[in-house]
């Protein structure tokens, strides 16, 4: 600095931020000698000061456990796992202590942002930002119609209330889940078997439980681990098929390296065991099922002998599981699975899911005791119609569900809206909740779409490369920090949950997203159907099955009135009401109606390797790994690694911490292998929570390689769920 | 008195790294620093194979190496037989941490101080139970009293004939189930 | 003489306040000290870069003057296993323990703390507000605990800054790499470094004019080295 500059600046003002009282000069000449030094004695003598304690839900997954947190003088001083809760059992996992950080995170966003002309952001007013997302809604509405607007969300206990709350009312039906990069493919398949989209393994009681590629011991939620290591004390015998030996394998009896994509197979080989040796459950097939015959008689084919040629397990072994399988019956399961294997991973993903289901019912395993359980979930009863009026029904059927007429009408698959962005269908798109951009599909195609897309709004906690592709971010305060409607938890028993304002926001401009949405909605002429707090609608629902805000918040979770589960075959949801091994809306559809063989997509060529991706215990998606203590884990332990087998990298000439190439039709980049005897030769695995780009997120940024930077963006016939393994690499050694 | 000890369960343990957390914030450790270490342990070959998740952390050794070698006699053990550190009397001389043959010990910045698990040692007694315990999501950990029959350590050493890591090296006081 | 002294204390305590008003984003409306960047001679392109990427909480560059990111947030070794907490060894967190001392030093003042800086009492812009009330009020033995205490942080915040200066070029994310972006960028980063190292000559000459002060705890050091 000049001279000049120097006297210019030290020109004295005083004017200032802070805003004294008529006594704050005074006080500062005498009592002004509270030093930090005097506060920290006055601290450790309160003897843990002003201690305060409320419930919430975890949100460092989507199984929302239920978490006491403690704060001390207003600030966070430590979480701890609810007792009660059906999936927390009074613990947390590594990423329930990690998130809890995220109130106080340096990197959080903290005002709205406004991309600019040169893709920088620059910060807003809320006022400003309604005002200009309110705007372009008008005007796509004006010009292509509601139609052309869409909401993603990954489901958050507010969230999926009020963003399709707002979405429909802006006339638009295009609502979607993250699903289509989830569970979509198996949810479908077993909503089309068993009329329900997801059933239960009953673990205590249970003999024998084959997992297809899930993993508790990698995607964890605290009750799963204890379920599945209470039953390796037993003995149970636990069958893992899975191309990597994932971290579930210290509770199992076998390990199953199989070819990835061709889960199917293998299941059909068992099928066909117990169809053709007669090992089936006939009482249940006759009175319980439909399509049985067809079944049978197309399962004939599929051999142990043919199943081994695809999916390379020895046909011996496939058939020892079946008879072993059989023995057990009923008190036996395939495991229904989530995302890993044929959530969304392959083009015979549904289908997969579809002989999940056929077993268990040749096992005649469906509601018995040790089998497959169907449970029921509560929900809150009809609240008052003049206070939260209903939002009518948009015209139309959503975008996608017509070309994908199996997707599960819950989740919808939001790949459909990628593909409206490109083909003009579709002209703003909301996200809350959701780094699309980065996980649910090839990365360049959807920043190609959304730049195509007159409006993109996100709503997010920290800048995500989602965030980064749209037009205005809008920070939601975290999630401790907020008041969320009630979770409603089925099972065996049905019980309520609430996150409850634990801290006061940490900054200023941050909101809740019910605010967000409701004042949003207002903004774009549609606040008639916002008219009433979140405190309002959470205390109406609790009321509706006997529960309110104040026991809530005091017991963490309550539980409702028993939903009188017993064993016994349930009654199946299903149009025909029993098990369907043949099914009308998948032949109407152009499929085969009966449960058999489908192929996955691509197949390696010689010099290329099967890709698998899969979680880590401690990061969640692509949200977690900026968190300093989590992120100190993943780089202590060089988790961001890419998964070579002994005798593959013995080939390649690649050693355990060599760097490596890795590429795909649709992108090459680099990382450090991990050479390991865990991996069946021939497939690759690359954990699914590295790569981010984003800049914002100093800490993530540049760590590892993103899953889905390397597949194509496809969909999967039938349900429209991202196919996130059809892909093959190759690999070579570059250091 | 009660002589201390840990069980740590491999057989349970899925690496979920929760203890670490546990314990760092217990121990006011930042996040690049941490008491309990993680091994991955392969055995056979494919697709035999096996593969467990080790914690390694202060075994509290009847024998402890790293008191022997201090020279200012900074580490010492509890009659309950916690090993300790003082750390007023630490001079952040490293022969402790050569000396350990778990790999357990632990400078920190900028103190210098080479510190370990303490049990969650405070105010003359260890933790009830110590952090990495209370938070394990499968309890693979079990934390009391080697002297006591009754215990459920002793229970379950003798039920899992679970070792230390090191066999008789040490006479550690925590026992593995591999 | 000692009134000569008093008023040279508080007019370099006066310039603290005055460099202090630089560190936040001032935007079109503030009714605060703009004039004063203004006559900084920094082009208005990179004051706004610096405002919006590095001075804005979850800005592109996001490196705040906040005491409580340079420092533990939840120092635990006088604590206590009672006082034991989640991440308390961590930094990068806002409302730390310094942030909790301003809050009740404001308390005592009765000094209420603007909207905008809820998430940050202890920013630096307000520290040398605060100095500047002790300069002014002429409690000189609290301004010397003060700076020791409050304003120890400053070289740690510098280091960041230097390590940012190219944070974006190794950036993987194109949109935000115009060149013209970058280099108005690390011109904002240098500019802010300069006023930084202005406030710390400032304090340096201020804490020669009131007397090295005894390091009461010796925690300054563990938190700076750390």
């Amino acid at each position: 600095m000049t001279q000049e500059e120097k006297r210019a600046l030290f020109a004295p003002t005083r004017r200032g931020f802070l805003k004294g009282s008529a006594a704050t000069l005074a006080l500062a000449a005498t009592a002004g000698a509270y030093s930090f030094g005097t506060w920290q004695v006055e601290q450790a003598a309160a003897a843990g000061g002003n201690l305060a304690k409320g419930p919430s839900l975890c949100n460092g997954c989507s199984s929302k456990c239920g978490l006491f947190a403690t704060t001390m003088d207003g600030r966070l001083w430590i979480v701890n796992g609810m007792e009660d809760h059906p999936y927390a059992k009074g613990t947390l996992c590594g990423r329930g202590q990690g998130t809890a950080q995220w109130a106080y995170d340096d990197e959080r966003v903290t005002q709205p942002m406004k991309r600019m002309e040169d893709g920088s952001f620059e910060p807003i007013s809320w006022d400003q930002a309604y005002k200009e997302i309110a705007e372009k809604v008008k005007g796509i509405i004006e010009t292509a119609g509601p139609e052309a607007l869409a909401m993603i969300q990954d489901p958050r206990p507010s969230g999926k209330y009020y963003t399709k709350r707002f979405i429909n009312a802006l006339g638009s039906n295009n609502f979607y889940t993250h699903g289509a990069a989830c569970n979509l493919s198996k949810e479908s398949g077993i909503e089309q078997a068993i009329g329900a989209s997801n059933y239960s393994v009953d673990w205590p009681n249970t003999k024998m439980v084959v997992f297809i590629g899930r993993s508790y011991g990698d995607g964890i939620r605290p009750s799963s681990v204890q379920s599945i290591a209470a039953a390796a004390e037993r003995d149970t015998r636990i069958v893992i098929v899975d191309p990597r030996l994932n971290n579930t394998g210290i509770f199992a009896s076998d390990w199953i390296p199989i070819k990835p994509g061709n889960d199917i197979a293998f299941l059909l080989g068992i099928a066909n065991v117990l169809v053709t040796k007669d090992l089936y459950d006939h009482a249940f097939v006759e009175q319980h099922s439909v399509g049985f015959p067809e079944f049978a008689a197309q399962v004939a084919e599929y051999t142990p002998e043919w199943a081994e040629g695809i999916c390379d397990v020895p046909a011996e072994k496939i058939v020892e599981i079946a008879e072993a399988l059989a023995k057990a019956a009923p008190a036996c399961a395939i495991e229904p699975s989530w995302r890993a294997a044929f959530g969304c991973a392959h083009q015979n993903s549904f289908e997969t899911a579809r002989c999940v289901c056929a077993v268990n019912a040749l096992l005649g395993c469906w509601g018995q005791k040790g089998g497959a359980l169907i449970t029921s979930s509560p929900k809150a009863g009809e609240v008052d119609p003049i206070k939260f009026p209903s939002v009518p029904k948009p015209a139309g059927t959503r975008l996608g569900d017509t070309e994908f007429p199996l997707v599960s009408s819950s989740m919808g698959t939001n790949l459909a809206v990628l593909d409206g962005c490109l083909n003009g269908k579709i002209e703003g798109v909301f996200f809350y909740n959701s780094n699309a951009v980065q996980g649910y599909s090839q990365p360049a195609k959807w920043r190609e779409a959304l730049d195509k897309a007159k409006l993109v709004v996100s709503v997010d906690i920290q800048m995500s490369e989602t965030c980064m592709q749209s037009d205005y971010v809008l920070p939601e305060c975290t999630v401790l920090e907020r008041m969320e409607l009630p979770e409603f938890i089925g099972g065996k028993k049905h019980y309520v949950a609430m996150r409850t304002k634990v801290l006061e926001p940490v900054h200023p401009e941050p909101k809740p997203c019910d605010q967000i949405f409701s004042e949003l909605a207002r903004a774009c002429g549609v606040g008639q159907y916002f008219d009433f707090t979140v405190e309002e609608l959470a205390a109406a629902q609790l009321a509706t099955v006997g529960a309110s805000i104040e026991e809530v918040t005091e017991k963490g979770i309550v539980e409702l009135s028993n939903p009188g589960f017993s064993y016994g075959v349930p009654k199946f949801k299903t149009p025909t009401e029993k098990f369907q091994f043949i099914s009308e809306k998948v032949g109407a559809a152009g499929f085969n109606p009966v449960i058999g063989y489908a192929p996955r997509l691509v197949e390696p060529a010689a010099d290329e390797f099967y890709f698998v991706g899969g979680k880590q215990g401690i990061q969640s998606h692509t949200m977690t790994l900026n968190l300093e203590s989590l992120n100190a884990i993943s780089r202590e332990y060089d988790l961001e690694r890419v998964w070579l087998s002994t005798a593959d990298a013995q080939k390649l000439g690649i050693a355990d911490g060599d760097t490596v190439e890795l590429s795909s039709s649709e992108f090459t980049g680099r990382t450090r292998a991990k050479v390991t005897e865990r991996l069946k030769p021939g497939v690759v695995f690359l954990p699914t929570h590295y790569g981010n780009t984003s800049p914002y997120l100093t800490r993530a940024r540049d760590l590892g390689l993103n899953f889905m930077d390397f597949v194509p963006f496809h969909m999967e016939p039938g349900v429209g769920a991202a196919m996130t393994q059809e892909v093959a690499v190759k690999v070579r050694k570059v250091g | 008195m009660a002589r201390y000890g840990m069980l740590i369960d491999t057989k349970k343990c899925v690496g979920c790294y929760a203890c670490r957390i546990a314990c760092q914030m217990i121990n006011g450790l930042p996040s690049d620093e941490a008491f309990i270490k993680f091994y991955e342990e392969e055995q056979g070959s494919y697709p035999n194979v096996y593969a467990e998740n080790v914690p390694v952390q202060c075994m509290h050794c009847e024998d402890a190496p790293c008191q022997t070698v201090c020279p200012t006699t900074a580490t010492y053990t509890t009659d309950s037989g916690v090993v300790l550190v003082d750390e007023k009397k630490c001079i952040g001389c490293k022969y402790c941490m050569a000396a350990c043959p778990y790999n357990a010990r632990v400078q920190l910045h900028p103190s210098g101080v080479v510190e370990k698990c303490r049990f969650c040692w405070y105010e003359g007694e260890p933790g009830n139970p110590p952090a990495c315990v209370g938070t394990c999501i499968s309890g693979a950990r079990i934390f009391g009293d080697l002297d006591d029959p009754e215990s459920e350590i002793c229970k379950e050493i003798a039920r899992t004939n679970a070792q230390p890591l090191a066999g008789d090296l040490t006479r550690a006081k925590i026992y593995y189930v591999r | 003489m000692k009134d000569t002294r008093k008023a040279r204390i508080a007019a370099m305590t006066d310039q603290l306040r005055t460099l202090g008003a630089l560190f936040v984003r001032l935007g079109d409306q503030s009714d605060a000290a703009y004039e004063a960047a203004s006559v900084a001679s920094v082009d208005p392109a990179v004051r706004h870069r610096l405002e919006t990427d590095l001075l804005t909480p979850g800005g592109a560059a996001s490196l705040l003057p906040v005491e409580s990111l340079y420092k533990m947030w939840a120092d635990p070794s006088w604590r206590g296993r009672d006082g034991a907490c989640a991440f308390g060894a961590s930094k990068h967190l806002y409302m730390g323990d310094p942030a909790q001392h301003m809050m009740a030093l404001y308390e005592r003042l009765e000094i209420d703390v603007p909207p905008e800086f809820a998430a940050m009492p202890d920013h630096l812009t307000l520290l040398c507000e605060v100095a500047a009330l002790y300069g002014d009020a002429g409690n000189h033995p609290a301004l010397r605990s003060f700076l020791n205490e409050h304003l120890d942080w400053l070289g740690a915040y510098d280091a960041e800054l230097a390590a940012c200066t190219s944070a974006l070029d190794g950036s993987t994310a194109s949109t935000l790499c115009t060149k013209e972006r970058l280099q108005e960028l690390n011109a904002a980063i240098a500019h802010v470094r300069s006023l930084l190292k202005e406030v710390q000559n400032t304090t340096d000459r201020l804490e020669a004019e009131l007397g090295k002060v005894e390091d009461p705890r010796g925690q300054n050091r563990r938190n700076e080295e750390r």
